[in-house]
């Protein structure tokens, strides 16, 4: 993290990599986080959510990194809900009944590991009264989404686990194993999308919208066969049992969501948002477009494709193209820093009188040759 | 409660530069949103494709 000016409030970045839409850095096991790592050491708060920071394994703890399930991102980002830095949570489990008893005996040792090794606190764990029905689905734009049968019966678990005094739920929901064979073999040579994204964010995102409290889901599937040629963006994944290390790991220090007073000075609202790194083809999304109401710089990946092609451009939406995520990374160097992208480049234009067409605009991305 | 997928395009002129309200109203026709995402935009049409997952009540 930058150290801070006494004149400056701090520099507030959001990174936000949709998740179930084949984003070519961070649609994979955890393979943006290098991103947010890059990001965290020039920001002083970083804002993000699991799909970014979650490295099924692995994970890296950054004292300014904010761990924000998508839908209270959403909330967040339209200005609806505050967030809350804590210092510890005390997480609940739930897991789904449709899990097997020896993989649910290898998360409830996951589970232990966390507190035996990581000195993390969680509650007993709730297994739901019913199997959750998890269905995957893919839409014709290439996005995964999902469904799941008994979303009543995961409410009634994290309803336990909040009476119990967890402050954070984790769910472990059974996905099936008989997902597309194609495209599973695609995600563990890191192409294609991941089947499970867009079932996972619908299980979070219920138990966030009900209870207004951090949650993240980690997916329980058998272990895959040993494949040596699998991508390294997909390998976080293949080193273990569980998907359950990260979850907890972030849950554990997740901000809480407000809504209303009385404020504390360390809540964080939209308005403190000074930029958003995002992947230029998918900026359709609900944080997206309510940040691109505010003053936040929205800078734009090009090299970080995905299967969709929602340009800012075409949602009328403001935005700094940049073409990787290095790029980025200078861009919002520059923007704390106070100094115009411009300014960097080989020439400066000339200041011109205001309404004088003639003359190049400051909005010209800092890639291109004139800047 | 049910989980229900959901896609529906809107035409670009009647959401102006009101895209979060203007797919949260149409939205709330389908039941309560959990997910969505402007998912495609057809220039030639002049449409957005939403995609969504809602809850809806048991009947």
């Amino acid at each position: 993290m930058a150290e801070s000016a006494i004149n400056r409030r701090p520099y507030t970045a959001m990174v936000i990599v949709p998740t179930g839409i084949g984003a070519a850095i961070g649609g994979y096991a955890g393979d943006a986080l290098p991103l947010a790592r890059a990001i965290a050491s020039v920001a002083d708060v970083v804002i993000t959510h699991p799909n970014v920071m979650n490295g099924a394994q692995l994970y890296w703890p950054m004292p300014n990194a904010l761990y924000v399930e998508g839908y209270g991102l959403d909330q967040f980002a339209a200005g609806r809900w505050g967030l809350r830095p804590v210092h510890r949570n005390r997480v609940g489990i739930v897991l789904d009944q449709a899990i097997e008893e020896d993989l649910r005996w290898r998360h409830l040792q996951a589970a232990e590991a966390s507190r035996a090794t990581l000195g993390l606190d969680l509650t007993e764990y709730v297994i739901t009264d019913q199997p959750l029905g998890v269905e995957l689905r893919t839409a014709t734009s290439g996005a995964t989404w999902g469904t799941i049968q008994h979303p009543d019966s995961l409410l009634r678990a994290g309803e336990g686990l909040l009476k119990a005094g967890a402050d954070a739920i984790a769910v472990i929901a059974r996905f099936p194993d008989d997902t597309d064979a194609a495209a599973l073999q695609n995600y563990r040579q890191g192409q294609g999308v991941d089947p499970l994204a867009g079932a996972e964010a619908v299980i979070s995102h219920l138990v966030v919208r009900t209870f207004r409290v951090p949650c993240a889901h980690a997916p329980a599937l058998s272990p895959l066969p040993l494949d040596p040629t699998i991508s390294p963006k997909s390998a976080a994944e293949e080193i273990g049992y569980t998907f359950l290390p990260c979850v907890l790991a972030g849950l554990s220090q997740a901000p809480h969501f407000v809504t209303n007073a009385p404020a504390q000075a360390t809540d964080i609202w939209a308005d403190r948002v000074d930029v958003l790194v995002v992947p230029a083809s998918a900026c359709g999304g609900s944080a997206t477009l309510s940040l691109s109401q505010a003053h936040t710089l929205i800078i734009a990946v090009e090299h970080n494709t995905t299967a969709l092609n929602v340009l800012p451009e075409s949602l009328g939406i403001s935005a700094l193209r940049a073409t990787s995520n290095l790029e980025a990374l200078g861009i919002l160097a520059a923007h704390k820093a106070g100094i115009h992208p411009q300014s960097l480049g080989t020439t400066v234009p000339k200041l011109g009188e205001l309404g004088d067409k003639s003359m190049t605009t400051v909005s010209q991305r800092p890639g291109d040759p004139a800047g | 409660m049910k989980t229900e997928f959901i896609s529906f395009q809107l035409s670009l002129a009647e959401m102006g530069e009101h895209w979060q309200s203007t797919v949260e109203d149409r939205l709330s026709r389908y039941g309560e949103p959990l997910r969505w995402a402007i998912t495609h935009i057809n220039q030639a049409n002049q449409t957005a494709t939403v995609e969504a997952v809602v809850t809806q009540a048991d009947q």
